[in-house]
């Protein structure tokens, strides 16, 4: 049966139309494929369609213009959006994340093993890694080297954030001293294969594809640079969630379930086998299974390593979305230049994230859901486990640093490599916070 | 002029060619397997880009574009009529490209596509310059509205006593205000720190 509001609302989906849902093939599609394969999405009474898209501005695009109604989407891509950094100004939101963690930066074989002739703890240390790394790239910057190019998915994904985030913690300005260009995911082994990028940051699992194939090795996971950090969330237009808040928070009931569902070991292997087919990644099981199952292969000549925190899809609160991570997001976005204009942060990411409706959406399903909209970060390095309400994952930080609630400036101007200006930025945030106390006075 | 053209079948790229050479429009294909995107826009300085809706390059694309915020070029994207019947004209509106449904091709039809695209553009180009201009401008007034403030409150001056000091120090030292509103901002957060 149809919800109810749709019986009444003359602009809004009616019950029997299809919803489209966009998304773009990669291991953490996962809740949207089972959430259709295993009828979930049916049980809520809603028809979907599956569209699959060949890049993230197109996904982009067609949720802003109503072509698509939901996707699957980079969890900094409707953050990005809704400023309009590096693109149009569309109004979308986001309530609900798909997954945590699942990212790795991968180095072609000649540069891995250049790194470990400066310091061998890099195989195991990503920190010391990229501070090799930046040894290496003087050197050759002084030899008369062409510089160094590195790929990402999309200007603002998270990807991209983590790769500067890691060249960073090393010493290596990510504007000056290499190149970064962008490519869809599964061109990033070809490119690297053609020897025309020496390393990538990208999602499952072409990072095991390409270790697989023998070409590369991983050099950090997403979840050593930011423990059980965001990488995909389940987006629509504002305007849509306004006109149909029943279907959406039925498709967010769906995906809870499916996300729950993917988050228990035993059912990773045939979410795996799903993936594999040929109209979504269309790659051999090894590739797609090792980093699903809790695997982690590094390198093409040692065995896979435990990861079971390597995709992250219900556990430790993580469809829950929280301001500061999109607070974080958008300091990104700030530290590399990409936004300029000063804007109230902790407003701009209370437009874009909406726990408040996670929390209904949790609550139609009695699943425990966090009673607070910010947290710490960098401050945990263990699980925390509340019996009754919620369960949070470590947060650490590579470089050990913090990002304290409401300290998003404090967490900026301590980046000692960054384009942010933050005497405007200072100037917008505090103003904003002198409005807010007035206003609650 | 030159249009690069990306992503566009074979079939509809050698139609394309036949047009564009007959209104004096030379085409440069580019093929992902040889050329890298970035070197190819940067060498051939394009005046148009046309490409596939759904061609999995539009995000380099992207890239390329913010990489290029100078000297960008305009983007006409192409796609099918069956892909969409709802709302495809806001997108021209609300990103600021062109996007065409088109399932035949005529000589006249690519001409003004091309035409209106690069038309557009300008007019987007020259909103967007205005938008930034204000926004700067009024990020500057709020740094001069702050300074104010803090002398005010410092000094217990009246607003305009506040602002003339402003103003003053700016025509002693040959600075704009709003450089002086600034560093007195920045001295007050070092102090406070």
């Amino acid at each position: 049966m149809p919800p109810r509001d749709e019986l009444r609302a003359p602009h809004s989906v009616p019950g029997d139309e299809v919803l489209r849902l966009g998304f773009i093939p990669l291991s953490d599609s996962a809740p949207l494929l089972i959430a259709q394969e295993q009828g979930l999405f049916e049980a809520e009474g809603l028809r979907v369609e599956l569209c699959r898209e060949h890049s993230w501005a197109s996904l982009r695009d067609k949720l802003g213009l109503g072509l698509l109604h939901g996707a699957q989407m980079l969890v900094s891509l409707p953050i990005a959006t809704r400023l309009g950094v590096c693109g149009p100004k569309l109004d979308l939101v986001s309530a609900f994340v798909l997954d945590l963690n699942g990212n790795a930066i991968t180095l072609d074989r000649t540069l891995y093993e250049r790194l470990l002739e400066v310091d061998a703890s890099a195989s195991r240390d990503p920190l010391a890694a990229a501070r090799a790394l930046r040894l290496l790239n003087d050197r050759d910057r002084l030899a008369g080297r062409s510089r160094l190019r590195f790929g990402v998915v999309f200007p603002t994904s998270p990807q991209n954030y983590e790769l500067r985030y890691w060249l960073a913690s090393g010493g290596i300005d990510p504007d000056r001293d290499v190149d970064i260009v962008v490519a869809p995911p599964p061109q990033m082994v070809e490119l690297m294969s053609a020897r025309a990028i020496v390393g990538f940051c990208v999602g499952e699992p072409w990072n095991t594809h390409a270790v697989r194939e023998g070409l590369g090795a991983v050099v950090a996971t997403k979840n050593q640079l930011w423990n059980n950090s965001p990488d995909k969330v389940f987006a629509v237009s504002e305007e849509w969630a306004a006109r149909n808040p029943n279907t959406h928070r039925a498709l967010l009931r769906a995906l809870l379930k499916a996300c729950i569902w993917l988050d228990q070991p035993e059912n990773r292997l045939s979410a795996a086998y799903a993936l594999t087919r040929k109209n979504y990644l269309d790659l051999p099981l090894d590739s797609v299974s090792p980093s699903l199952t809790g695997r982690s292969l590094r390198h093409p000549q040692y065995p896979e390593e435990d990861a079971p925190d390597f995709h992250v899809f219900h556990r430790y609160s993580a469809n829950f979305p929280w301001l500061n991570h999109a607070e974080w997001f958008i300091a990104q976005m700030y530290r590399w230049g990409q936004l300029d204009v000063a804007v109230d942060i902790a407003s701009a990411a209370e437009q874009v994230f909406w726990p408040d409706l996670y929390r209904e959406v949790a609550r139609d399903l009695a699943v425990p859901c966090p009673a607070i909209n910010r947290k710490t970060e960098g401050d945990q390095l263990q699980p925390m486990l509340f019996a009754s309400s919620q369960q949070l994952g470590p947060n650490g930080f590579l470089n050990g640093e913090r990002f304290e609630v409401g300290g998003i400036l404090q967490y900026l101007e301590r980046q000692r490599i960054s384009r942010a200006d933050l005497t405007a930025l200072r100037a917008v945030n505090e103003s904003a916070k002198i409005r807010q106390c007035g206003a609650c006075s | 002029m030159k249009a690069l053209l990306i992503d566009i079948d074979a079939q509809r790229a050698a139609e394309m060619q036949r047009m564009l050479d007959a209104v004096g429009i030379a085409l440069i294909s580019w093929d992902d397997t040889v050329d890298d995107l970035y070197s190819t826009v940067e060498q051939l300085q394009p005046e148009i880009i046309i490409v596939d809706v759904d061609s999995p390059t539009r995000d380099t694309l992207e890239h390329v574009a913010a990489l290029r915020q100078t000297t960008p070029q305009p983007v006409l994207m192409l796609a099918r009529r069956k892909q969409s019947d709802v709302g495809i004209s806001r997108l021209a509106e609300e990103i600021g490209v062109s996007l065409y449904v088109v399932d035949a091709l005529s000589t006249d039809l690519v001409h003004s596509l091309i035409d209106v695209t690069i038309a557009h553009f300008k007019s987007y180009a020259i909103l967007k310059r205005e938008v930034e201009a204000l926004e700067g401008n009024l990020r500057e007034r709020r740094q001069i509205e702050r300074a104010k403030c803090l002398l005010m409150e410092s000094y217990g001056l009246t607003e305009t006593k506040a602002y003339e000091l402003l103003r003053k120090n700016a025509m002693q030292q040959q600075k704009k205000i709003v450089d002086i509103a600034v560093s007195l901002i920045d001295y007050q957060q070092n102090k406070a720190s």
